[in-house]
């Protein structure tokens, strides 16, 4: 979706720059350009609204960040700060283990979460079987629809004292007790049971990138004498490459925006040690009887510059070594 | 191509026809419904007065009723008082209330009623009226509210509670004036005491012996099972033998926190020996309540903390083994014969506290419009609902029909409460009252036992140890929160460490040291302070 919006502001100003050469006047250009493509802009009108009204247009609020918001004040009214709340996180006790915990979950998360559905999307592009190939898809979009409730709630019978998975982990030699009251083990069970729960939905996207590669090529390769491996490698994996990449450069965009919901269904004090993040921290201030909507916030704040600083370099990179980039 | 869009112009047709079809019917239900109103002003002549009241609604109402409009007792007392309510409940569960609570506020976009608990409202009710949301009451209540003024005046610790630092009436606020003011408490499998000839115990060693006993004539592998959000720093169980609360409290009127004193030590280890021989649910700090539930339930622990409604009457009534018995336990002491001091209880004034705002029209009606739940007609209807249809009078006390007791629609005793009063959720009003308790628990005589075994003692703690309703100013509220956070953060973490023994108990002093480095001191400080104001009001 963010990709649309790129594309659209791109093309306006080319045509912009395009008009002022031309010495006709700006307006007409515009006008002859929604005209001759006004079914385009229709389409794209509800998405370019839906980020002004949802997402541009909260986002002066986030001068509270700076202000000592009081809610019946309002925004306006409360008194300015400056860096306070800036401050106040970052001389927090906790500050280096948020950030710790932030970046570590993110990366496991990036680094096992994130090929494991272009496996799949692969492994199923191989299998034959078309009933085979619908059945496994179908079993692994399920998990994406249930609650995420419902999955901690699963979770948490499955790694219990008495859990089916607890017992498959006595049985490989592990000491019995309850997988998520050991801190070492967080990470993991964050990281696997969202990988259970994503992957299916996850491939959909690939599956879509691979079926778009031209058969002719898997064609010419077989006249060529290529067999399978030699047909993944030098076919199928160069031609989903840019929706990949694409995807990582977006995933890394997002990497420390982990949501706290699975956090704080999973975790508990004696985890804290690997399981308390950012946005975990900041429900727990935030919500944890008083609302403290200035300090969380600035923290909100400090979390989505750092992403955005992610996201740019991840960009950069991507167009130095791959030449596909977001823009 | 054609045979798609005929299709789309069928069901467009279809569906405008529907629509004016339903308006049509609307349109003459409406009709019937303004013929009848025209004759109820013919025979009363007075307009009913309209208003809005934004309320939360208890959690066993939400299964039975959409709107309190619904609810028996509301529509009785709008007859009554001739006053229309429209209610606006926001959504039930987590903190939607909170945040449905702090949208209305910060957009002025303000019904006439708020029910909220103003206590938390930042910088207490004193500010809710200096940012103009709500209004003073001290002289509305004078000509309008003749029987909660009554309460007020007959009551000084009441109206003391009630009434702000600088003496301001903000609310009418729900009271508990009865002598059960608690609902839960330590509780044991008592067929497993009488099977091995033990007595419910009393001293911290009976317990130890008793929970030692379980485990090993038992079976239970988790004798006494808890979770942490109750003996996390909630509940007062075992720390009361140990002489220190579990968080903050009063000893003489100074601010005490119970994780920093001496005898919290005392209590970790204590808990620490339990832990380590098993007599604790080894799981306590990662369970979920409905895991400590079901451990109640399969024999795998004894004793837990829990209510005497939603706990001791749900197992009695889901227990399948033969001869399941539970007994309450007294709050346990150090040395036999000593008075429990660390109980349950709670203040006369509780959590539902209408007020009402400054967008409000008709305030002297409004006024007398909550007034009533104050008088006794109004108690009556609030705790038992319409005589002849809910309740009739036997030996001169109201007495619940079977419409509630059993009710014909299998509505739970709690629902049906739920469905035609407001007697078993926070309410303005009177809350907790005997004679409601006494039937509610009437089915089991465990519960009724307990009820007697855990208010026996809850006057020390509950006058003169627990904190007041105290409220803090928007300066104190904001820097507590900021240091809290990180206090509670690393307070629960180490209590934990310490009962499992990850962190040996001689570091306890350096943890003292540490959590006054995150200014705890400071913390009881802006408590004092609070507890001050609220001592000289």
């Amino acid at each position: 979706m963010e990709s649309v919006g790129g594309v659209m502001s791109k093309k306006f100003i080319t045509s912009g720059t395009v008009s002022s050469r031309d010495g006709t006047s700006l307006i007409k250009i515009i006008l002859k350009e929604v005209t001759s493509n006004k079914y385009l802009y229709i389409m794209a009108l509800p998405v370019a609204l839906y980020y002004l009204l949802f997402h541009y247009g909260p986002m002066y609020g986030a001068v509270i960040a700076f202000k000592d918001y009081n809610i019946a004040k309002g925004v306006l009214e409360s008194p300015w700060v400056g860096f306070k709340h800036f401050q106040t996180f970052f001389e927090s006790r906790y500050f280096g283990r948020l950030m710790r915990n932030t970046f570590f979950i993110s990366l496991e998360q990036l680094i096992w979460g994130f090929p494991a559905p272009v496996l799949l999307a692969l492994l199923l592009n191989e299998v034959r079987n078309k009933y085979f190939k619908r059945t496994v898809q179908t079993l692994s979009y399920l998990p994406h629809f249930i609650s995420l409730v419902v999955i901690a709630g699963m979770i948490h019978d499955f790694m219990g004292r008495d859990g089916l998975i607890t017992d498959l982990f006595t049985l490989l030699g592990g000491k019995r007790t309850n997988l998520l009251s050991v801190a070492g083990y967080f990470r993991t069970i964050y990281v696997s049971t969202g990988i259970w729960q994503q992957i299916g939905w996850g491939s959909i996207i690939y599956l879509a990138a691979l079926s778009g590669i031209d058969s002719m090529q898997y064609e010419a390769a077989e006249i060529d004498g290529a067999g399978r491996l030699r047909k993944l490698l030098h076919i199928t994996i160069p031609g989903m490459l840019p929706t990949v990449i694409i995807l990582l450069i977006l995933n890394i965009g997002n990497m420390l925006n982990i949501g706290f919901q699975k956090v704080i269904l999973l975790y508990n004090p004696l985890t804290y040690e690997t399981a308390d993040i950012i946005s975990s921290f900041v429900y727990r201030t935030g919500l944890g009887g008083s609302f403290q909507y200035s300090y969380t916030t600035a923290i909100g704040m400090f979390q989505s510059t750092l992403n955005l600083i992610l996201l740019l370099s991840a960009n950069r990179l991507s167009r130095k070594v791959s030449e596909t980039s977001l823009w | 191509m054609k045979k798609i869009l005929n299709y789309i112009s069928l069901i467009l047709v279809l569906s405008l026809l529907s629509t004016v079809l339903i308006g049509c019917s609307q349109g003459v239900q409406t009709t019937i419904e303004t013929s009848k109103g025209t004759e109820d002003t013919n025979e009363e002549v007075k307009t009913p007065i309209n208003v809005t009241y934004w309320i939360a609604m208890g959690g066993s109402s939400s299964a039975v009723v959409s709107s309190y409009s619904e609810v028996l007792c509301f529509q009785e007392i709008e007859k009554r008082t001739n006053v229309k309510v429209e209610f606006k409940h926001p959504p039930a569960g987590g903190t939607a209330a909170e945040e449905q609570f702090n949208l209305m506020i910060a957009g002025r976009d303000l019904p006439d009623i708020i029910n909220y608990n103003w206590l938390v409202y930042p910088g207490g009710p004193e500010k809710a009226i200096g940012d103009n949301i709500i209004i003073k009451l001290n002289d509305i209540i004078n000509d309008n509210a003749p029987a909660y003024k009554k309460i007020l005046d007959d009551n000084p610790h009441v109206s003391k509670q009630v009434l702000t630092d600088q003496g301001s009436l903000a609310f009418f606020g729900g009271l508990n004036l009865g002598r059960y003011k608690g609902s839960s408490g330590l509780m044991l499998r008592k067929d497993w005491l009488d099977d091995l000839g033990l007595d419910v115990p009393d001293t911290i060693d009976e317990w130890t012996n008793v929970l030692r006993q379980f485990k090993e004539k038992k079976e239970s592998t988790a004798p006494f099972t808890t979770i942490m959000a109750h003996i996390g720093n909630t509940r007062n169980m075992f720390n009361g033998a140990f002489n220190t609360g579990y968080d903050y409290y009063l000893v003489d009127g100074q601010v005490m926190y119970a994780p920093i004193e001496p005898g919290y030590k005392d209590y970790l280890s204590l808990l620490n020996e339990w832990y380590s021989e098993e007599l604790l649910d080894p799981d306590f700090a990662s369970i979920d309540d409905k895991t400590r539930k079901s451990n109640m339930l399969n024999g795998k622990s004894g004793a837990t903390y829990g209510a005497i409604g939603g706990n001791m009457g749900a197992f009695l009534d889901q227990a399948t083994t033969e001869g399941y018995d539970l007994v309450m336990a007294q709050y346990p002491v150090l040395n036999k014969g000593d008075t429990p001091r660390f109980t349950l209880s709670s203040n006369e004034l509780q959590i539902a506290q209408a007020a009402i705002t400054t967008a409000c029209k008709e305030i002297e009606s409004v006024a007398r419009y909550l007034d009533y739940f104050y008088t006794d007609e109004g108690r009556k209807l609030q705790n038992f609902g319409v005589e002849g249809v809910t309740y009739e009078i036997a030996d001169g006390q109201p007495k619940y029909m079977d419409l509630i007791m059993n009710n014909p629609d299998g509505l739970t005793v709690a629902q049906a409460l739920s469905k035609y009063t407001q007697s078993n959720y926070p309410s303005i009003g009177f809350n907790n009252e005997e004679l409601y308790l006494k039937q509610y628990y009437q089915e089991y005589p465990q519960q009724q036992h307990a009820l007697e075994v855990i208010s026996k003692y809850g006057d020390e703690w509950g006058k003169h140890m627990m904190m007041p309703p105290v409220s803090a100013t928007p300066e104190e509220s904001q820097e507590l929160a900021a240091l809290e956070t990180e206090i509670k953060t690393f307070r629960d973490e180490m209590f934990l460490k310490f009962i499992m023994g990850t962190e040996p108990l001689d570091n306890f002093d350096q943890y003292v040291e540490q959590m006054k480095k995150m200014k705890v001191e400071r913390t009881i400080e802006l408590k004092q302070a609070a507890v001050d104001r609220y001592n000289n009001r």
